[in-house]
């Protein structure tokens, strides 16, 4: 199975900040789906993350996808179908905009 | 996710000449700025040589994830300058040429130098078309056009819309390869060069995604706004990107000028170049005068 890595030409940050406040949400049992908890920029466009968007990002660094799946399950307390398929749908929009390649 | 607005920039303009009598503390500036996770440094120093303190900021930055861009004069491009520069290579190079007579010769870029900084003003857009083909000869596939230095004094520069459309229309013919990579900063510009293809910085980001430092350790939302934030000679980078200065500065920028309110292009130009509009109109609410 191929391996996902980042394009190296895409700078990013963590937003320490927005992190911690995505994960006291989370732990309040509140949502954090629409808080930007990482930055992807490339060529003057600006690109947010949000938690799970970030942590998949983090691991785009030689797993392959299941690897990746089996990486978050162990963070992550969701359903492993639910999981597969919301990391496949955004692989593949990292990959139409050239952010990963799959080597 | 909607862009956003950000606790600190992401994006550095670092002009280091002319260097003053009393320079700033470079090395404290560059841990500061990589302290703040900054992500992409624009590291100007267009003198005839190139100042120690490029190269000390460079072996700096490079265990650093930070994408720094050098942007020299081409009579500073020495053999030793390149030895030296190898050592602690910036991710790109380009030298800043002023016009045709100017550019490299025999059609070709110098060796390790990726590409070429075009100023803009009054006297140079005329060869914006020169440039493209220069570029589409030496097989360049890096164009800046960069902000203009207002805070330096320039005297701020626009098109009209004849003119613009004149620029399009001379630029259309020339081939250009597709994988070359062009920054324009200014949208009204960016529309003559690109017709077909939206703006991809959005509204204004001075003060957000960008902040802008001096020759003397000032600094500014953004090279083409001249309204001071706070001086690294007395404060920290930190303290000013955090700073109440910038925080009130971006309020004003987020809202669309009084003038621009029920324009149908407001959606898309969001005002425009703000600090040409401050420093031409005298007022954040004004109209940019490149949209006339």
């Amino acid at each position: 199975m191929k391996r996902i890595v980042r394009n190296p030409d895409i700078l990013w940050r963590e937003e320490d900040d927005a992190a911690a406040e995505a994960a006291a949400l989370l732990e309040q049992g509140g949502e954090a789906g629409e808080i930007g908890t990482a930055i992807l920029f490339a060529d003057g466009t600006m690109v947010t993350l949000n938690l799970l968007g970030t942590e998949i990002w983090k691991r785009c660094d030689g797993l392959t996808e299941e690897e990746l799946v089996t990486a978050l399950l162990e963070e992550f307390d969701v359903e492993a179908d639910v999981l597969r398929h919301d990391v496949a749908n955004f692989l593949q929009e990292l990959a139409e905009k050239r952010y990963i390649s799959y080597v | 996710m909607t862009l956003p607005e950000l606790t600190t920039p992401i994006r550095l303009y670092w002009d280091l000449t002319p260097l003053p009598s009393a320079p700033p503390d470079h090395g404290k500036i560059c841990a500061e700025i990589i302290d703040l996770k900054i992500l992409s440094l624009d590291l100007t120093a267009t003198g005839s040589t190139v100042p120690e303190a490029c190269f000390s900021i460079l072996e700096q930055c490079r265990t650093a994830r930070l994408a720094v861009t050098l942007t020299l004069s081409p009579e500073a491009l020495s053999e030793e300058v390149g030895q030296r520069l190898a050592a602690a290579p910036p991710k790109e190079l380009l030298i800043q040429v002023t016009g045709p007579d100017r550019f490299p010769p025999h059609r070709s870029l110098p060796p390790g130098v990726d590409g070429i900084s075009f100023p803009v003003t009054g006297d140079t857009w005329r060869r914006i078309p020169d440039l493209f083909r220069f570029a589409a000869d030496s097989g360049c596939r890096r164009l800046v056009l960069p902000m203009q230095r207002l805070y330096a004094g320039e005297e701020a520069f626009y098109l009209s819309r004849r003119e613009l459309e004149a620029l399009t229309a001379e630029l259309a013919p020339i081939p250009r390869d597709p994988d070359m990579r062009v920054t324009v900063h200014d949208p009204f510009l960016w529309r003559g060069i690109f017709p077909h293809t939206p703006f991809p910085e959005g509204r204004c980001q001075a003060a957000n995604t960008m902040l802008a430092i001096d020759p003397k350790g000032v600094v500014y939302p953004c090279p083409t706004m001249p309204v001071p934030l706070g001086d690294l000679a007395s404060g920290t980078l930190r303290d000013i990107a955090r700073g109440e200065a910038k925080k009130e500065l971006r309020k004003k920028l987020l809202r669309l000028p009084a003038a621009c309110v029920g324009c149908v292009d407001a959606g898309s130009c969001t005002g425009g170049c703000r600090g040409r509009g401050e420093q031409l109109g005298g007022s954040w609410e004004g109209i940019d005068p490149a949209c006339r």
